[in-house]
């Protein structure tokens, strides 16, 4: 009698999991507007009037209606009226979503180019582990992580119970140990590196955080920085590739992932 | 000068008056051009031209310094600084054109040229540098010559400033002064007001007089240039006056004042009869009176237009007219077709935005390119104002460009005009497919010899389904990690049962555990009944309750266990043998009364049970 009771409970356990994951995984509702506001936003790009298709990509993105292609579309827009860093920023942000979407890639790929004359050389292994290890989006890990456990925990039960034998359970664990991993490093990176980007036409890094200290280089719109620190309205930037430390006032960097 | 008619050729004019001390500063190499792309070789000329290489002093000469190179962007020399001449920017034309990718232009800057004094003077060589190369002009040399006098009697005569007529005292407020005035003091809003300044004189002036132009905030100046001089009486007295024109366009409606005139002049202080006869020395060391001449603020009142404004206008001001053009009515698909629409008139030709077309489909469109064409003839602002849009037809066939249209509000008759233009009708022959332009990337270029990249640019926007809703990292959601959770309880669920379905099957302990708990509910079930049902009821449940929690305790079915058996085992497990009397004490008891006929008193009962409950505490003390 007991034992049935916990069998049930696992059954409805594992419902209210399915459940939750689907929630994860959906987007939030749906904006009533937001398909009028769109297709204004692109008529004005389609235009040429980009300052005020910026804008109405901007209020999508005020009113929670961000997913890739609307940072796409900004990135385009702030592209056409010159603005290289913010487009750079909306491009990333795309990318960070839509990580294998190939017109994303495309133009990051040709705004860096534009932005950096010399792009850093890079070994072929290297590049290929680097675009292998960021080949899923955060998402796509993420729900894969809860997905395998799930999978995991049920194989590992009907194992228990001798319902299959030992092979179901060993490739389930080596999958599911390899997707944690991966996960883990991947949102450890994402939520322990600010990246940011300048978005002024040329961010001066001082040696301190004020005026009075000395410009120790500048960085161009649209350079890729990683934010150390913040104090009073200054951000310490570095440019690992280069070695490069200092600070720049608050507005002439945006970070990738919000304050 | 005069405004380039061509097709395919942009201009643009502006009109600077430029106060000559400011020009002393900019003298040097007058150009600098930076360097705009790194991947073309650049190739710049520069060409200086004059219209006349003899002019006399009350002539003017017209300077013309083109600038021509394959970059897109050239930018503005320096005001150039010549000696002995009065400079006056009279605006520049620009030509840009893009074939195949190649980028060409051409800036021409045009000066006027003044004369101050008769001889002979050398325009400089202009300079550009251009990395470490300079490319430069030839000198070109004027004479300039000694007016032909022949003063108009009544109109006005034109003077240079260097030239003053007969005066006769100095020094007195009235021999120098200046006059502001406007054509109109109500206008509406983007009408032209004709600003006009004039300065009077009949003594020698120092140097040249410096003119500081009003505060003009409210309105969209336009420089009216060339500064008139000529000689007028007033009073009965011969003046010379320099006249300057600017022409304004107020932004809104309301009312506004142009700021005091101020001018400053330096005047000989001491008498001289005749300009021309004066003592070298004495006007070589004497240093001047400086003098600030003021005139009166002027009020305005801008008026707004009336309602009931068409739709699609945006606020020009004028007389208008539209004209549209395509360079080619016969295009295969794909290829481009320039469409060139102008405006063209009177009013504030900078400020007119692009006419609208409606319903453009089967084309694609580019970027508009618009430039103006500027000229200040009778000092009134006109010219024409050209967008040209690059169409791309998609498909083939006979295709249309509708009307542009545009409209502007008539001050003379206070009403609103629409213009339209003709529609254009385009034949469109299909592309063979090897000629379609494919924009891509450069990667693409190289892997298919066949295809040609015309442009390199960033990909298009995506026009999918709107966004349906904010796209949220999942990690930082709660649902994730309570799902983690939830998930993480159900492995320990999982495996709590798994231990307790092993225990139950392999541990005879495990799966008895609760012997006492089980032992005591049944006590407590025959408490029920000790008073109220049949001795034999009552009993048969206490003996029960014993049998139960001894075959637990042993290991057996209750139902086969005797008293014997029950002594013997717990002789066995040398349990005190005073404990094993009272329990066979009771259980003969609970034998005997559940067959014998006669009735238990309830104290009996109770006295039992009482005994029942200690000995199973005892026994569940020994019994480990």
């Amino acid at each position: 009698m007991k034992d049935m009771k916990i069998v049930i409970t696992m059954f409805l356990l594992v419902f209210v999991i399915l459940i939750l994951l689907f929630i994860c995984v959906m987007p939030a509702r749906v904006k009533s507007n937001a398909q009028e506001k769109w297709s204004q936003a692109n008529l004005a790009y389609e235009q040429g009037k980009f300052e005020e298709s910026v804008a109405f990509y901007n209020d999508l993105l005020a009113q929670e209606c961000g997913n890739a292609d609307l940072y796409y579309n900004l990135g385009d827009a702030y592209y056409r009226t010159g603005k290289s860093g913010k487009a750079l920023l909306n491009y990333r942000r795309a990318e960070r979503l839509s990580p294998r979407d190939e017109n994303i890639r495309f133009n990051l790929k040709y705004l860096r180019a534009r932005i950096n004359s010399s792009e850093t050389e890079e070994n072929i292994l290297l590049r290929f582990g680097r675009s292998f290890f960021y080949f899923f989006s955060l998402n796509e890990l993420s729900a894969a992580v809860l997905i395998l456990f799930l999978i995991f925990s049920i194989v590992m039960a009907l194992y228990l119970f001798r319902k299959i034998s030992s092979i179901g359970l060993k490739v389930i664990s080596i999958v599911f140990g390899i997707v944690l991993i991966w996960a883990g490093v991947r949102i450890y990176l994402d939520d322990s590196v600010k990246e940011a980007v300048v978005v002024v036409s040329k961010a001066e890094a001082r040696n301190g955080p004020g005026t009075e200290y000395q410009v120790i280089f500048t960085a161009p719109d649209g350079e890729e920085v990683v934010v150390l620190s913040r104090e009073k309205g200054w951000m310490e930037i570095g440019l690992p590739s280069r070695g490069l430390k200092g600070w720049v006032t608050g507005e002439s960097v945006e970070l990738l992932k919000g304050p | 000068m005069s405004a380039t008619t061509e097709p395919n050729r942009l201009s643009l004019k502006s009109g600077v008056f430029v106060s000559s001390t400011s020009l002393r500063m900019i003298f040097a190499a007058l150009l600098t051009l930076l360097a705009a792309g790194k991947a073309f070789p650049q190739n710049i000329q520069v060409d200086a031209t004059v219209d006349k290489q003899q002019v006399a002093l009350d002539d003017q000469v017209t300077l013309q310094l083109t600038i021509n190179g394959d970059v897109s962007s050239l930018p503005k020399p320096g005001q150039p600084s010549l000696n002995g001449f009065n400079v006056y920017s009279a605006g520049q034309s620009q030509n840009f054109s893009w074939v195949n990718g190649k980028v060409n232009s051409a800036v021409t800057y045009s000066y006027i040229l003044t004369p101050k004094s008769t001889g002979r003077f050398t325009i400089p060589s202009f300079f550009i540098a251009i990395g470490n190369k300079t490319v430069s002009t030839k000198p070109i040399s004027i004479e300039v010559v000694a007016v032909s006098a022949k003063p108009a009697p009544g109109g006005p005569t034109p003077a240079a400033p260097g030239y003053a007529p007969k005066v006769e005292t100095a020094g007195s407020s009235d021999d120098v002064f200046i006059t502001a005035e406007v054509d109109k003091k109500k206008v509406y809003v983007n009408e032209q007001i004709t600003f006009t300044f004039r300065f009077y004189h009949r003594v020698q002036l120092r140097s040249n007089p410096q003119y500081q132009r009003p505060d003009f905030t409210g309105f969209w100046t336009e420089d009216l240039p060339p500064q008139k001089n000529y000689t007028a009486a007033v009073g009965g007295k011969q003046y010379a006056v320099s006249e300057i024109k600017t022409a304004l366009f107020p932004t809104t409606s309301g009312k506004f004042v142009i700021g005091r005139t101020t001018l400053v002049c330096l005047v000989d202080d001491f008498l001289s009869r005749d300009p021309f006869s004066n003592d070298f020395f004495r006007n070589f060391f004497s240093g001047g009176r400086e003098k600030t001449l003021h005139a009166a603020p002027i009020e305005i009142t801008v008026m707004d237009l009336p309602p009931n404004k068409p739709s699609d206008f945006s606020g020009a001001v004028g007389q208008f007219k539209l004209a549209a053009k395509t360079d080619k009515k016969e295009v295969q698909t794909f290829q481009p077709v320039t469409l060139e629409i102008e405006i063209s008139g009177v009013g504030n030709i900078k400020s007119i935005s692009e006419p609208k077309i409606e319903g453009l489909t089967h084309f694609k469109r580019y970027d508009t390119i618009s430039s103006f064409n500027l000229s200040k003839a009778d000092y009134r602002v006109q010219g024409s104002k050209n967008f040209k849009i690059i169409l791309v037809p998609q498909t083939s066939g006979k295709l249309t460009i509708p009307a542009a249209k545009f409209s502007y509000f008539e001050p003379e008759t206070k009403t609103y005009k629409t213009l339209s233009s003709q529609a254009i009708t385009l034949d469109v022959t299909p592309a063979p497919a090897s000629a379609q332009p494919v924009l891509a990337g450069p990667g693409m270029a190289t892997a298919q010899p066949g295809v040609k990249v015309f442009f390199d640019d960033i990909r298009h926007i995506k026009k999918n389904a709107a966004p349906s809703g904010q796209e949220k990292i999942i990690y930082k959601k709660a649902c994730f990690w309570l799902a983690l959770f939830l998930i993480l309880l159900l492995n320990a669920m999982s495996w709590f049962l798994y231990r307790h379905m092993e225990k139950m099957s392999y541990d005879q302990h495990y799966a008895r555990r609760g012997s006492l708990r089980r032992a005591r509910k049944r006590l407590k079930a025959a408490i029920k009944i000790q008073s109220s049902g049949l001795a034999g009821e009552f009993y048969g449940v206490l003996a029960g309750t014993i049998y139960s929690f001894l075959a637990d305790k042993m290991l057996r079915t209750a139902a086969g266990l005797t008293l014997r058996e029950v002594v013997q085992e717990l002789e066995v497990r040398n349990v005190d043998n005073e404990l094993i009397k009272r329990l066979t004490t009771l259980l003969e008891t609970c034998d005997a009364a559940r067959f014998a006929p006669s009735d238990f008193p309830v104290e009996e009962r109770k006295k039992s049970l009482q005994s029942a409950e200690d000995i199973i505490i005892a026994l569940e003390r020994v019994l480990k």
